[in-house]
C-alpha cells in the first residue's frame, strides 16, 4: 500500500531485462516471472512495447518461434547495460538504506 | 472471433508492421492470460494503450521503405481527415452574424465581428482550396501508384466526379430557378423559371456533395491501409497536412474570437434577440470542436514530418 503512494517505481524495461537474465523466455513466462519477482503485473501491451524497443536497441534478441510463442534472450550488450544500471540502483539502495538506518 | 474477444479487437488497432512482427505471439499470450483468469477488458485496455504508443512512437518499426511509407500515409490521413468534419460544421453557420442590437455595421463591436467573420470565411475558403489541392494530389498518386487495384483507382476518381456533378446541379438549379417575382397578397409569385425543378436540383446537389464526402472518407481509409503512393505524392501530402493544420487553427481562433465578441456585445445590451445568443453559443461550441480537430491535425502533421524524413532518407 505504501509503495502505491510513490506511483510507478518499477521500470518495466529493467524488469524485463532482469527476468531474461534467468535464460530465454517467451511473453507469458516473462509476465509470470516478473510478477513473482517484483509483484508487478505487466500487461501484454506494455510488455510488447518494451520488447520492441529493446529489440530495436539490440539489448534483446528474438529466437525462433516455438508453438506460436517466441522466446527472447538477453544480448551481451543488454547484459552489460543491465549490469551497469543495476549497480547504480544497488548503490542508491545501499546509500538510502544506510541513511534510513542511521 | 476467438476466445480473445475484445482483446483481439484491440490487437487490430496496432499498425501493420507491428502486426506482421508480433501479432501471432501477442495472440498466444493474450489467450494464456485469459485462461489464467485475467480480465479481457483490462487486457484490451492495456493493448489499446500499447497500440497508441506503437503508432505514435514507431519504436521497433523496421528501417524499410514499405513500413515507413505506410506510416507516412496513415499520418497524412490523420492530419487531413479532420477536414471531413470541419467543412460540414462550418456550413452550419450559414448566416452573417446578426448583430445583437439589430443595428448597422457602424458600431465598434460590429466592425470587429464583421472583420473576424470575414477572417473565418477566408480561412474556410483556404480550407476548401487545400482540400481540392490535397484531393488532386492524392488522386494522381493513387492513379500512378503501380500496385494499386482498379477498384481503388475508381474510388480515387469518384469524389472528383461527384463534386463536379454537384457543382453542375447547383449551377443548373440557379439557372432555372425563378428570378422575377410579383407581390401577391402576403407572398411572392414567380413570373419565370421552374421553382419545383430547381428545388429538386438543389436536393440532388446536396445528395451528390454528401455522397462525395462519404466516398472521400472511404478513400482516405483505403489510402491509410492499402494504397501505394509515389514519393512525390507523400511529399505533397506532407505540405497539405501542414496547410490543413494552419488553416484549422486559424478557424479555431476566428470562431472563438467571434463568440467572444458576441458574448461581450450581448452582455452590453438588454433584451437581445434569442437567435443571436444561440449563435454566440454555437460559435463557442464550433470553436471548441475546431480546436479538437486542430490538435488531431497537428499531431498528424508532426508524425507525417518525422516519417517523411525517414522515408526520404531511405529513398536516397
Amino acid at each position: 500500500m505504501g509503495l502505491k503512494r510513490l506511483g510507478r517505481t518499477q521500470d518495466p524495461t529493467i524488469l524485463v531485462l532482469t527476468s531474461l537474465t534467468g535464460g530465454p523466455k517467451h511473453g507469458y513466462s516473462l509476465i509470470q516471472d516478473i510478477q513473482s519477482m517484483s509483484g508487478v503485473t505487466l500487461g501484454p501491451g506494455t510488455l510488447y512495447g518494451v520488447l520492441a524497443r529493446l529489440e530495436e536497441e539490440g539489448l534483446v534478441e528474438a529466437l525462433p518461434v516455438e508453438e506460436r510463442r517466441r522466446p527472447y534472450r538477453l544480448t551481451s550488450l543488454g547484459s552489460a547495460i543491465l549490469r551497469e544500471r543495476l549497480e547504480t540502483i544497488a548503490n542508491v539502495a545501499r546509500i538510502g538504506l544506510a541513511r534510513l538506518g542511521a | 472471433m476467438t476466445k480473445g474477444g475484445v482483446a483481439n479487437v484491440a490487437l487490430k488497432l496496432y499498425p501493420p508492421w507491428w502486426r506482421d512482427r508480433y501479432l501471432e505471439e501477442a495472440q498466444a499470450i493474450t489467450g494464456d492470460l485469459i485462461e489464467a483468469g485475467d480480465s479481457r477488458w483490462r487486457i484490451a485496455l492495456n493493448l489499446s494503450g500499447g497500440a497508441l504508443r506503437a503508432r505514435l512512437t514507431a519504436r521497433g518499426i523496421p528501417m524499410q521503405a514499405g513500413p515507413w511509407a505506410s506510416r507516412t500515409r496513415a499520418s497524412i490521413v490523420l492530419a487531413t481527415a479532420p477536414t471531413l468534419a470541419a467543412v460540414p460544421l462550418m456550413l452550419t453557420i450559414r448566416q452573417v452574424p446578426a448583430l445583437p442590437d439589430g443595428g448597422s455595421l457602424t458600431a465598434p463591436s460590429s466592425h470587429l465581428a464583421t472583420i473576424v467573420y470575414v477572417v473565418l470565411l477566408l480561412a474556410f475558403l483556404a480550407l476548401v482550396s487545400t482540400i481540392i489541392w490535397g484531393y488532386t494530389s492524392l488522386s494522381n498518386g493513387v492513379m500512378t501508384g503501380g500496385k494499386n487495384s482498379p477498384r481503388l483507382r475508381i474510388l480515387a476518381r469518384m469524389p472528383g466526379y461527384l463534386a463536379v456533378l454537384a457543382v453542375g446541379l447547383v449551377i443548373a438549379s440557379i439557372v432555372i430557378e425563378p428570378h422575377r417575382f410579383i407581390s401577391r397578397g402576403k407572398g411572392w409569385l414567380p413570373l419565370n423559371g421552374y421553382p419545383a425543378a430547381a428545388h429538386v436540383l438543389w436536393i440532388a446537389a446536396g445528395l451528390a456533395f454528401g455522397l462525395c464526402w462519404i466516398v472521400l472518407a472511404v478513400l482516405l481509409q483505403a489510402v491509410a491501409h492499402r494504397a501505394e503512393l509515389p514519393l512525390a505524392s507523400l511529399c505533397s501530402g506532407r505540405r497539405v497536412s501542414v496547410a490543413v493544420s494552419i488553416v484549422l487553427w486559424l478557424m479555431t481562433a476566428a470562431s472563438l474570437a467571434l463568440s467572444t465578441v458576441y458574448a461581450k456585445k450581448i452582455s452590453e445590451l438588454s433584451g437581445v434577440r434569442i437567435d443571436s445568443v444561440i449563435l454566440g453559443h454555437s460559435l463557442l461550441l464550433l470553436g471548441i470542436v475546431f480546436c479538437v480537430l486542430s490538435i488531431a491535425s497537428t499531431l498528424g502533421t508532426v508524425l507525417t514530418s518525422r516519417s517523411w524524413k525517414v522515408v526520404s532518407r531511405l529513398a536516397d
